[in-house]
């Protein structure tokens, strides 16, 4: 809310030195907190109020004329350009040479088209005061005597505090609400401005309205002021002025007075006009399938939680949200009723917020409208309206209140404020400090306090609000800082899987990126198939955010393409994180397993070999690292030809084999295990959906399915007898994998065969059989407890070998 | 030879066996490797080498003549086999001094895969989540997706109250949400079992904010602590523990009032600038990082709502307790001075390869 601080300065009595920062600094620290002070008029400087003495036309232009005025001084003769020039007598804004305008703008004696100008007459826009239309500004002699200097003298120079009060605190949605907090802060005093005394006819006969509160949940206070023979015109340019300030438009007197009541008070208010009700009015919630023309013109249909203010020929009003076509003031209004209210804020906000209608009097509803305040604000308002308007007060108007409200009756203990503030406060220095914000209290007990709590204070129900009170009055700096007793039982994060492959990845040459956990449809729909799982969200700010992730993939692609597009052609990159998955289970509908996935784009690093492009291996190796990381080594890869990601001929499913293999660490045949990831070479149909325009390698493990904890390392002691080496080379069909290959060596069991590793795949069309591929394996015999014998050695190569060759497909080569 | 041959010259014996070792020195000069040494040495000393070809002479000697020929044959085989050493010796000495003139050149770059990098956002989650490990907090995690009273009900924020705007919420399918804070990680852990409770929590929220200074998703970390007598002097010291360790030792920490529904009293929490040690002032001028004020503001805080702690079936009278919460985004760019909010979400590695 913005905040005046001349306004300010008027209802609180401040020290001379005390400034619009200090005041900022001492707000801030009480938890209203200022995010800004804007200066209004800085640079303005030496105008003045000036009269005019007469007006004729300028020799050579049409639409220039001669003013003649004076500022208490010597007459001066203006060229002007407005139409608007007043007759003599009547009063204008005058910068003489000298002057400075917003911005910065010296004026000058100047010649304008032959004729010489000492300065200008100015408009409201050339003042800093807004829009302010067409024509010079013309001030009322209420406003100001000739000769005055007008930024002094209507608040031209102001500090505007921008002060963010949360949603606990609608008593500081006012100036009158801060000046009581100011107050207490600087230990002065505050008032409330009075009414004005203006005239007060009795209200002519028939000319009543009725009110009836019908729903005393959706309203629990309405006040109705009329006020007669009103001349709707500007307002005073102080008034002007001071909205402008607040970031309030002025339109007219009738609207501006209701404006600048709420900013004074907090309290709303609402003008019907008089002439076209028709009957009592009626507060109540709005009728199944009720409709109303709301004052912006649009036909609207209602629901039965709003809350409506109704006359005899149905809604006039949606109750503290926005008026009605039909009860709107115009022009040509002269008669009003000022409706001043409390109206359920849960409504208010429902209503509100479903037709997208939020102003500054719905913000307050919703956060509580004060019921005791309402007769002063429906006061001050019509005697400032009549005022303004030169009308008349009718009556003493209607004030409906059938649901009391009372002042809350709140215990602070001594206790109860040590306690959770951590240091001591006397309870009579809390009386002081809740006593200077309203709240009175009386001693109850030695150490108890029974708090009186005014109604504008909702958020103060409990002793902890009170405690909250007392402590930032007193000031949070004063609580001492120390370290809370007692420990915490040491326990395992449960990112410790993600943190640990985030280290393996980027100890592999990764560099981790984090994307959106939600993406656009058209991922989800690239990846195929993974559409129907995705998790719509309702509201999304735009199309990029609309569906939870059901991969890592499409959000890495993404971030290649946009490296890509700064031309860094090699990528590798990775991101650990949730994705979002639906279940069976109506209980958790959904589940977010941890992935941690990554993408190679481009070449290797290294200068040796330029321009070695990333292969399946190098994602591969990536997998079997990071897995190991993991606590896995004991891995199998499974064609994975059916996937919709990956390449038919160049992806793999990664499968654990079975736990016994794993505890036991020995090399097993036995290929079949749980599934926790997919590598291999992202599918180029996908490609082309997700626009990459480069060959690309994914791998993705499922940190969930590697299960929890790293067991243990189980070292052994190294063997100390040596290893003896043999080679194979044979011929196999293309089909035949490395981990076939392995198996049929491996059938032989041959206790003395210790390891064995691919040393070549070799399949140059040129010198490989038809369907055949050359195969070179090292083979490695050791015994535990004595060094072999090379006949030993070629024995137990010698079964292998046989064990080999009983496969059909299988030619050793020499 | 046959052993019908006249017995040989003493003399002509012991001369053949010196000139033998002087042939030899001559013969290895020219020769450029070991193997060609050893089978010269082969050839003179060997089996049926020369040396042993005119000692099969020895046993037609006068018994007299004998050891003046051994000597000479003795004398011989160590010429011989200290020109061998010598000669090795001297390739040795060749080859290292060829191996020792190769030159590389220094400055090319290292071979192989460079280390790959963490992103900021880890790292500060890291270096924070270790302060409070220090502190005997232990981390928490919970879903994106929660349920409305796990997000907002539990936490004092019932419907239609003001509050729910000050997170704009994204709503998903069953009336869920995605989470807006990871306050609900609070609630989990509270219903989980009994107190005391000392945790932090860090994971992404998502709020429906996206312009130049927030993000529809953003990594936040709170904390909780319940136990007896726990008060607000605690947070107070727990938090400057907190700047102490991740902004700098001397800097203090202020606490303002401020609002949220599940704390009462409660706080927004501001460090001393790190850049201008609080002073508002550097090189002179109004500090750019706390435009001048001094204090930055990293969090919220407060003491525990105690319908909070009626929600979770904790006895408020029983119990107190502190949280506190702030944006790993904030704190990794105060904490690498990064400036554009949205460079964590680029996936520039430029910029990622900073933080090694
Ligand atoms: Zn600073």
């Amino acid at each position: 809310m913005k905040i005046s601080f001349n306004w300010l300065r008027e209802l609180v009595e401040l020290k001379p030195g005390v400034t619009a920062d200090s005041v900022a600094d001492k707000l801030t620290l009480a938890g209203l907190e200022v995010e800004s002070i804007e200066r209004r008029g800085r640079d303005l400087s030496g105008v003045l109020v000036a009269e005019v003495r007469g007006t004729r036309p300028h020799p050579s232009a049409d639409k220039l004329s001669i003013v003649r005025l004076h500022a208490g001084g010597a007459e001066e003769e203006v060229v002007c350009g407005a139409s608007n020039v007043p007759a003599a007598g009547g009063r204008i804004a005058w910068a003489p040479p000298g002057a400075t305008l917003p911005g910065g703008r010296k004026l000058d004696r100047r010649e304008i088209r032959g004729v010489m100008s000492p300065g200008m007459i100015c408009s409201e826009a050339e003042l800093g005061l807004g829009e302010g239309g067409d024509g010079i500004l013309i001030l009322s002699p209420l406003d100001a005597p000739v000769g005055a200097d007008l930024a002094r003298q209507i608040g031209l120079l102001d500090e505007v505090l921008e002060v963010n009060v949360t949603p606990n605190r609608p008593d500081a949605l006012s100036h009158a609400g801060i000046a009581r907090e100011v107050a207490a802060l600087f230990e002065t005093s505050w008032r409330l401005p009075l009414p004005d005394e203006v005239p007060q006819v009795p209200l002519a006969q028939g000319r009543g309205v009725d009110v009836e509160i019908r729903d005393s949940t959706a309203c629990t206070r309405y006040a109705a002021r009329i006020v007669t023979g009103l001349r709707l015109g500007p307002s005073p340019i102080a008034v002007r002025v001071r909205l402008s300030a607040c970031g309030v438009r002025a339109i007219s007197n009738l609207v501006d007075v209701t404006n600048y009541v709420m900013l004074e008070t907090g309290h709303p208010l609402h003008a019907f006009d008089l002439n076209r009700l028709q009957g009592g009015i009626a507060v109540r919630r709005a009728g199944r399938g009720e409709r109303m023309k709301t004052l912006d013109g649009i036909d609207r249909p209602l629901q039965e939680n709003d809350i409506v203010i109704a006359d005899a020929r149905g809604a006039i009003a949606l109750a503290g949200v926005m008026g009605g076509a039909d009860s709107e003031v115009s022009a040509a209004t002269t008669d009003v009723l000022l409706e001043a209210a409390t109206f359920d804020p849960r409504s208010i906000r429902r209503t509100s917020k479903r037709l997208g209608l939020r102003s500054e009097a719905s913000h307050r509803f919703e956060r509580g409208v004060d019921a005791e305040g309402i007769p002063h604000a429906s006061r001050r308002a019509a005697a400032m309206l009549a005022r303004f308007g030169e009308g008349r007060v009718a009556g003493e108007g209607i004030d409906r209140y059938p649901v009391q409200q009372h002042p809350r009756r709140v215990v602070l203990s001594f206790a109860g404020l040590s306690r959770l503030a951590g240091f001591e406060i006397p309870l009579s220095q809390a009386a002081e400090k809740l006593a200077a914000i309203g709240i009175v209290t009386a001693p109850d007990g030695d150490d108890r306090l029974a708090a009186t709590v005014p109604t504008f204070r909702p958020d103060v129900g409990i002793e902890e609000d009170l405690v909250e009170e007392v402590m930032r009055l007193v000031g949070y700096e004063h609580a001492p800082a120390r370290l809370p007793r007692g420990s915490g039982a040491p326990a395992t994060s449960p990112e410790a899987p993600a943190d640990r492959a985030r280290d393996a990845l980027a100890a592999l040459g990764l560099s981790e990126i984090v994307s959106w956990g939600f993406v656009p449809r058209t991922w989800l729909g690239a990846l195929g198939g993974q559409l129907e799982g995705g998790i719509a969200v309702k509201n999304p700010i735009s199309a990029d955010y609309e569906l939870m992730r059901t991969s890592l993939l499409p959000g890495l692609v993404d971030a290649a393409k946009r490296n890509l597009a700064r031309s860094v052609f090699d990528l590798g990159l990775f991101e650990v994180g949730p994705i979002v998955r639906r279940t069976d289970d109506p209980k958790e509908p959904t589940a977010e397993p941890t992935i941690a996935a990554a993408l190679l784009v481009g070449r290797r690093p290294g200068w040796l070999k330029p321009d070695e492009a990333f292969d399946f291996f190098d994602a591969q190796r990536i997998a079997r690292e990071l897995l190991r990381a993991l606590g896995i080594t004991q891995l199998a890869f499974a064609p994975a030809r059916q996937s919709l990601l990956l390449h038919p001929g160049v992806g793999a499913e990664i499968h654990v084999r079975n736990a016994d293999a794993e505890a036991t660490g020995k090399a097993t045949a036995n290929a079949t295990g749980r599934v926790v990831g997919l590598v291999g070479e992202v599918h180029p149909r996908l490609l082309r959906k997700l626009g990459l325009e480069a060959r690309a390698f994914y791998l993705e493990v499922t940190l969930d399915a590697v299960g929890g904890e790293r067991r243990p390392v189980r070292s052994v002691a190294p063997p100390r007898f040596p290893v003896s080496s043999r080679d194979i080379s044979f011929w196999i069909d293309l089909a035949v994998s490395a981990d076939d290959q392995r198996a049929l060596l491996l059938s032989a069991a041959e206790p003395l065969l210790r390891d064995l590793a691919v040393l070549e795949d070799y399949r140059d069309p040129r010198y490989a059989p038809a369907g055949k591929k050359g195969m070179l394996w090292t083979l490695t015999y050791r015994a535990d407890e004595r060094t072999l014998t090379d006949a030993e050695v070629d024995a137990a190569h010698a079964r292998v070998v046989a064990a080999l060759k009983a496969a059909p497909s299988v030619a050793l080569r020499q | 030879m046959s052993s019908g041959e006249k017995a040989p010259i003493v003399a002509d014996l012991i001369g053949d066996l010196d000139r033998l070792a002087g042939a030899f020195a001559d013969e290895i000069g020219a020769l450029a490797t070991e193997q060609e040494i050893r089978l010269a040495q082969a050839r003179y000393l060997g089996k049926k080498g020369r040396v042993s070809e005119l000692m099969k002479a020895l046993g037609r000697l006068a018994a007299e003549d004998r050891p003046a020929v051994g000597e000479a044959a003795n004398r011989a085989k160590a010429s011989i086999e200290g020109a061998v050493a010598t000669r090795l010796g001297a390739l040795d000495e060749a080859d290292l001094h060829a191996d020792l003139a190769r030159v590389v050149d220094v400055t090319l770059p290292g071979r192989g895969w460079p280390l790959g990098t963490l992103h900021p956002l880890t790292l500060v989650r890291r270096e924070i989540e270790g302060i409070f490990l220090g502190l005997g907090f232990e981390v928490r995690t919970g879903p994106w997706i929660e349920t409305e009273w796990n997000n907002f009900d539990a936490l004092n924020t019932p419907p239609d109250h003001p509050a729910r705007d000050m997170q704009d919420t994204f709503f998903v399918e069953g009336g869920r949400v995605l989470r807006s804070h990871t306050s609900p990680v609070q609630i989990r852990t509270m219903l989980s079992g009994p107190p005391p409770v000392r945790i932090i929590a860090p994971g992404n929220v998502f709020r429906r904010d996206d312009d130049a200074t927030h993000t529809p998703m953003f990594p936040q970390m709170e904390g909780l602590l319940v136990d007896q007598g726990v008060s607000f002097a605690d947070l107070k010291g727990t938090l400057l523990y907190f700047v102490h360790r991740f902004f700098g030792p001397n800097l203090g920490v202020r606490l303002r009032p401020s609002y949220f529904p599940f704390t009462e009293p409660s706080a927004e929490v501001d460090a001393a600038c790190y850049l201008c040690s609080g002073s508002g002032q550097s090189g002179g001028r109004s500090c750019r990082l706390c435009k001048g004020s001094g204090w930055i503001e990293i969090g919220g805080a407060g003491m525990v709502h105690p319908n909070v702690f009626r929600a979770v079936g904790y006895d408020p009278r029983a119990v107190s307790g502190f949280a506190f919460g702030m944006g790993l985004s904030r704190m990794a760019m105060l904490k690498f001075e990064v400036d554009d909010l949205r460079s964590f979400y680029e996936h520039d590695v430029r910029f990622l390869a900073q933080f090694r």
